[in-house]
């Protein structure tokens, strides 16, 4: 970040303060009939878009160029909730209190998405800050199961919302399991370990099935989206099998001891399968493990016959994920078979299939709140999204990898639930980063062979 | 002559025998009837019509307080004129005898109600017992939570610190 006031720095704390402020601020205030955090944000974003004006202005910048299909939507999505405002502004004032809060945050989610569109240099600062500010959450949250502490009046509402804190844990787990398998410094390790098992806690306390399944998907989605390194790959099933081995444990938590005050309960048959499950995946995992000699830097030894068997996981696992939704309520009625595993797939397949069925979809809110032509709009502006996202991946971007896979999360989870606001924000941002953040990676553009040493030509691509 | 007198002493004896009998079957009725009127004073009562206690025992005297049917009050004792002296809330006056009826004693429904009291008294010392200490068990697992997301928090920041001091990019950073 730059010392000096400039347009850089003011980007820098905008997007520090809307990461940052995201859960922290959090009430239900409203002032002039707009919540806090409804103004907090549009201000930051207007903030943002006053500093590019002005570079705009000074000549520093171009204001807000459009280069990209999903530009022109951002800006007909901004345009269209302006004609929005002015309808309401004309409604009739019979039938009732007018309520912009939401025009105000799908604006201030479009320009968050033109201004990183417009270039931004992503820090790594930001998924930091976003790890400090979930620590302080996730330490709340665990406060109020261990130790029957009143929060603070403004924290009870978001609390008592599981799948938005689903939402947030999820996040936070895969921030910090990402920041653990790129890591290189001892204690910076130490941190993101720290922060991975806080956040699996949190959301196994949470309990919501769904995030559940979709943390195991991120972990099978890591080594196929990013160069599947030994040292990434080690790494990534460090943290698997530290996600595997506290939700496995759980049980013994909630059944045997009395430590919780709220109700949380895990089955101790359940624990069982789970652990049978990690000896299986274990077994298979360090058989093919054993064959990697053992002076081989981690960091250039490319494991693709791995990644291809992560690629049938990851398949598999989507397709089971599937297959029990759409089964719905039909697992509860399951017959015939015999023995474990039937019990297994009724007690993985029943809570999951409940849980997927009870939620309202941020689609359905959507729908509920502005109409099936505002819900339209999201699905195509989501699509459009995606195929820049597609079209800005590489194998050799470490930084747009994890921010893409971060964003698909995302995509899935809002076919389940209403994130909320608070999350929404910074998902957008990081999806915005996905899709229009240029990353510098390293091509090897030739190899130069001679008698007395081997050589590699490496060009810096942006 | 000496059979007369000890004819004459015989019957002096049995006067005598005769009248300690009567002296101590007249004691005996005398601490009877005592007890009997000490039965009397020191019991409750239950007033049964509205009845005023008065100063005196007597119709025109002042009144001191109203009890109304169904009231118990503590009766002191029998006095002239058909009136009993009644103590009530630490105050003394007397109420027509016509209007008190003596309060029957239900042990057995006593004993009940005292061993369920008992009961109340030793359920809520457990549960202040247990609230004490899921109080003591939620301050200790509060301080191990906070400091362990202290303890993160400042690794964090050690390490950024370290990281910087080294002059050495932050992982994974896209510059």
């Amino acid at each position: 970040m730059q010392k000096k006031f400039s347009y850089t720095y003011l980007t820098d704390l905008c997007i520090c303060l809307l990461l940052s402020i995201t859960m922290l601020f959090r009430s239900d205030i409203e002032i002039a009939g707009f919540p806090v955090y409804t103004i907090l944000l549009f201000l930051i974003v207007l903030a943002w878009l006053a500093g590019r004006i002005i570079c705009a202005n000074r000549k520093e910048k171009a204001f807000l160029s459009i280069h990209y299909f999903a530009d022109t939507v951002s800006v007909t999505a901004v345009i269209c909730t302006v004609c929005s405002i002015i309808g309401k502004l004309f409604r009739n004032p019979e039938e009732g209190a007018i309520d912009f809060s939401w025009n105000a945050e799908a604006i201030a989610l479009a320009l968050i998405c033109l201004l990183v569109s417009a270039g931004i240099r992503f820090h790594f600062l930001y998924l930091n800050v976003i790890l400090y500010s979930g620590l302080f959450v996730s330490g709340m949250f665990m406060l109020t199961y261990f130790a029957n502490i009143q929060i603070v009046g403004a924290f009870n509402e978001v609390f008592a919302d599981p799948e938005s804190m689903a939402s947030y844990f999820m996040l936070i787990g895969m921030i910090s399991v990402y920041g653990y398998c790129v890591s290189r410094d001892r204690l910076r390790s130490v941190f993101y370990c720290l922060v991975s098992g806080i956040a699996f806690f949190a959301l196994f306390l949470n309990k919501n099935i769904v995030s559940l399944w979709l943390m195991v998907i991120y972990f099978l989605a890591v080594p196929v989206v990013l160069r599947p390194t030994a040292a990434l790959v080690k790494r990534v099933m460090q943290m698997f099998f530290l996600y595997g081995f506290m939700l496995s444990n759980m049980c013994l938590l909630t059944e045997y001891t009395q430590v919780f005050y709220k109700d949380v309960s895990y089955a101790s048959e359940l624990s069982v399968y789970y652990d049978l499950l990690m000896a299986v995946a274990g077994t298979a995992f360090f058989k093919y493990w054993d064959r990697i000699p053992e002076n081989v830097d981690g960091e250039r030894l490319v494991l693709r016959r791995m990644q291809k068997k992560y690629r049938f996981l990851l398949k598999l696992t989507l397709f089971l994920f599937i297959v029990i939704i759409l089964g719905a309520n039909g697992w509860k009625e399951l017959t015939g078979g015999s023995g474990a595993c039937t019990e297994l797939l009724r007690l993985l397949a029943v809570p999951l299939a409940d849980e997927a069925g009870s939620g309202a979809s941020l689609f359905l809110n959507c729908f509920q709140n502005t109409g099936a032509v505002s819900v339209f709009f999201i699905m195509f502006y989501v699509l459009v999204l995606a195929e820049r996202m597609r079209i800005n991946y590489r194998e050799d971007k470490e930084l747009t990898g994890i921010l893409i896979l971060i964003s698909a999360v995302f995509i899935l989870q809002i076919l389940f639930w209403d994130p909320g606001i608070h999350n929404t924000v910074v998902y957008v941002f990081l999806l915005a980063a996905a899709c229009f953040y240029q990353e510098e990676y390293r091509k090897i553009t030739g190899v130069r062979l001679n008698a007395d040493e081997l050589s590699v030509e490496i060009q810096e691509i942006k | 002559m000496k059979r007369t007198i000890s004819v004459k002493m015989q019957f002096m004896l049995l006067g005598m025998l005769l009248g300690m009998l009567w002296i101590r079957q007249s004691s005996i009725s005398s601490v009877l009837a005592a007890e009997s009127a000490n039965a009397e004073t020191g019991r409750l009562m239950t007033a049964e019509r509205r009845v005023e206690m008065k100063e005196t025992p007597d119709d025109k005297a002042v009144t001191i307080m109203t009890f109304e049917k169904g009231s118990s009050v503590f009766s002191l004792g029998e006095s002239a004129n058909g009136w009993y002296q009644v103590i009530y809330q630490d105050k003394v006056g007397y109420v027509p005898e016509n209007a008190l009826r003596s309060q029957e004693m239900d042990v057995e429904g006593l004993n009940a109600e005292m061993a369920q009291e008992a009961e109340e008294a030793k359920f809520m010392i457990e549960t202040i017992e247990r609230y004490r200490s899921e109080a003591r068990r939620s301050k200790i697992w509060g301080s191990v939570i906070v400091i362990l997301v202290i303890g993160v928090f400042a690794t964090g920041i050690i390490a950024e610190i370290r990281g910087r001091k080294n002059g050495g990019s932050e992982s994974g950073d896209g510059e």
